[in-house]
C-alpha cells in the first residue's frame, strides 16, 4: 500500500497497534564491523527508519524487535520493549554471528525498558542513540556521541496536532453512542465538541494554568458553557447541555493523560469518578422536570 | 492508548481467563484439562506462556511439579496467587537457554503461547524444548490454527472477527492463528505423534516427541 495512506490511518488510529514482521534487516552492504541499530516493530517507525537509512546510504543491521506493534516510547513504558525482548531477538536471529563487535545502538526513548547493565551481563554493550532517527547519521559519524540537540525531546505543534487527531478519533468512537443516546438532535454539535476538546487538549493545554489535565479540560469547557447558557432558552435543555459540556470536557481532559507527554501519573481518578457520578445524578434529576 | 480505557484494562490479567474463555467458547478450558490429564504425580512440568496459572494449577492438583514461564509480569502476579506452589520465570520464551538445564522436564505444555510468536521465534523455542525435554518426555501444545477446509475457513473468519473485537475490548489481548506448524516442529528436529481438532478445526491439541 502507498506509504502516505498508511501514514494517515496509522496516525488517525494511533491508539491501536500496527505490527510489522520482527526481523533482522541488512541495510545497504553491511559487513562484520557495521553498526547494529535496534527499533520496535511499529510499522510506521520501521517504514520511515528504513527509508531514512537508505536515503543516507548507511550500511548497518536493523533489528526490528517484537514489541507487538507498539512504538518505542510506549512499549518501553508498558514493559513490552525490555532487555529481555532485545536479548530474545539477538538469540532467535543469531545476531552475534553477523558482526565482530558487541555494540547495540538503542533508541534513547527505550531507556525505561532496555537496561544497559542487564545487556552487559549478557556480553552486549548498549548505547543509547539520539531521540530522533534523523540524527543517526551525525551520531554515527561523531563516534557515537550525542550533542545536546540529539538528546532533546520536542513536543512541537505538529506532534501535538497528530496526537490531537488520534485523540479526537478515539474520543469520537467512545462518545458517539452516548451522544446519539442522550443528544440525538444535537449530534453534530456533540461530535464538534469532542473534536474541540481533543484538539485543544493537545494544542493549547500548556497555556491553561492548571497542572491536572482534568481541570484543563474543565477550563476548556468554560467558553462553550457561556455560549450554551446564552443561546439556549429552555431551562431544562440549558441544564442538560451544561451537564453534557462539563462531562465531555472532564472526560476528554482526564483521558488526555493517555495521549500526552505529561505522563500517566496524575492521581485524578477519584475526582473524575466523583464528578461523573454527580453529573449523572443531576442529569437524572432533570428527567423528572 | 486512551487513558480512561487503559485504566479499565489495567486489570486485564484478571480478565484474561474470562476473555479467552469467551473467544474460544470454553474450548480452551477443555483443552487445558486434557493437557493436564497427561501429567502424573512427581512429573517435572514446564508450562510455557503460563499466563494466569490455570493450567499450572490443574497439573499441580494431579501431583506434578510445575515451572511456569511468561514474559508478562502482570500475568505472573495473578499466576502466583492462583498457583502459589509453582516456580515462575519472568522471561521471554526465546530466552529459555539461559535458565533451564538440558533434559530436565518430563512434560512441556503450552496453550495459546505459540500463536503469539513469530515463525523464527517458534522454531527457536521448539529447539530449546528439544534440549530441555527428557528423552521419553512429551510436549503438549494447544493452539489456534486456520482450518484447511474451505467452509470451516469461512466460518472461522466470520466467527473470529466479532469475537476478536469483543475479546480485545475486554482484555486488550488476542491470538494469531498459526499455519504450517508441523514444518516448524520438523525443523526443530521433533515429530508430531498425535493431533486432535476442536471447534471445526480452529483449535488443535498436538502431542509431540523427540
Amino acid at each position: 500500500m502507498i506509504g502516505w495512506i498508511k501514514d494517515i490511518y496509522q496516525t488517525l488510529f494511533r491508539f491501536a497497534r500496527f505490527p510489522c514482521e520482527p526481523e533482522t534487516i541488512a541495510i545497504g552492504s553491511p559487513d562484520k564491523s557495521s553498526p547494529i541499530l535496534v527499533t520496535c516493530n511499529f510499522d510506521y517507525t520501521v517504514r520511515h527508519l528504513k527509508e531514512y537509512l537508505k536515503k543516507e546510504a548507511l550500511d548497518c543491521f536493523l533489528l526490528v524487535v517484537n514489541t507487538k506493534g507498539t512504538n518505542v516510547w510506549c512499549a518501553a513504558a508498558e514493559g513490552v520493549f525490555t532487555t529481555d525482548t532485545v536479548l530474545s531477538h539477538l538469540k532467535v536471529y543469531n545476531v552475534g554471528e553477523l558482526v565482530n563487535h558487541k555494540q547495540l545502538i538503542l533508541p534513547q526513548l527505550s531507556v525505561a525498558g532496555v537496561k544497559r547493565k542487564e545487556l552487559k551481563e549478557h556480553g552486549w554493550e548498549g548505547i543509547y542513540g539520539p531521540v530522533y532517527f534523523a540524527d543517526l547519521n551525525e551520531f554515527l559519524n561523531n563516534g557515537l556521541t550525542k550533542n545536546k540537540d540529539m538528546q532533546a525531546l520536542e513536543y512541537g505543534y505538529w506532534e501535538r496536532f497528530k496526537m490531537g487527531l488520534s485523540h479526537a478519533v478515539f474520543c469520537t468512537l467512545v462518545c458517539i453512542i452516548p451522544i446519539f443516546l442522550f443528544a440525538s438532535d444535537w449530534w453534530i454539535q456533540g461530535i464538534g465538541l469532542v473534536w474541540y476538546f481533543a484538539f485543544s487538549m493537545q494544542l493549547i493545554e500548556h497555556f491553561i494554568p492548571f497542572e491536572r489535565l482534568l481541570y484543563k479540560g474543565l477550563a476548556l469547557s468554560l467558553p462553550i458553557l457561556v455560549l450554551t447558557l446564552t443561546s439556549i432558552t429552555d431551562p431544562v435543555l440549558k441544564t442538560q447541555a451544561t451537564l453534557g459540556v462539563i462531562a465531555l470536557g472532564g472526560y476528554i481532559g482526564y483521558d488526555a493523560q493517555g495521549h500526552s507527554h505529561l505522563g500517566q501519573n496524575q492521581k485524578s481518578g477519584a475526582i473524575f469518578a466523583g464528578m461523573f457520578a454527580f453529573l449523572a445524578l443531576v442529569y437524572g434529576g432533570t428527567l423528572f422536570l | 492508548m486512551s487513558f480512561v480505557y487503559m485504566k479499565i484494562l489495567e486489570s486485564r490479567p484478571e480478565r484474561y481467563d474470562v476473555g479467552m474463555g469467551l473467544l474460544t467458547l470454553g474450548t480452551l478450558t477443555k483443552i487445558k484439562q486434557q493437557i493436564a490429564d497427561h501429567t502424573h504425580p512427581g512429573n517435572q512440568v514446564l508450562d510455557l506462556g503460563c499466563g494466569t496459572g490455570t493450567l499450572a494449577k490443574m497439573c499441580i492438583e494431579r501431583g506434578a511439579h510445575v515451572t511456569g514461564v511468561d514474559a508478562n509480569s502482570g500475568m505472573l502476579a495473578v499466576a502466583k496467587k492462583n498457583s502459589p506452589t509453582a516456580n515462575y520465570l519472568n522471561i521471554s520464551l526465546s530466552n529459555l537457554d539461559d535458565h533451564l538445564e538440558d533434559e530436565s522436564f518430563d512434560t512441556v505444555l503450552s496453550t495459546l503461547a505459540f500463536s503469539e510468536l513469530t515463525r523464527a521465534e517458534r522454531v527457536h523455542v521448539m529447539k530449546q524444548i528439544k534440549r530441555i525435554l527428557k528423552n521419553d518426555g512429551k510436549v503438549l501444545i494447544g493452539d489456534e490454527i486456520i482450518p484447511e477446509n474451505f467452509l470451516a475457513k469461512c466460518f472461522y473468519y466470520a466467527f473470529r472477527l466479532p469475537m476478536q473485537l469483543l475479546t480485545w475490548i475486554m482484555t486488550q489481548t488476542t491470538t494469531n492463528a498459526i499455519t504450517n506448524f508441523d514444518e516448524e516442529v520438523r525443523e526443530a528436529g521433533m515429530k508430531i505423534i498425535n493431533s486432535k481438532s476442536y471447534m471445526l478445526g480452529m483449535f488443535i491439541l498436538l502431542e509431540i516427541k523427540k
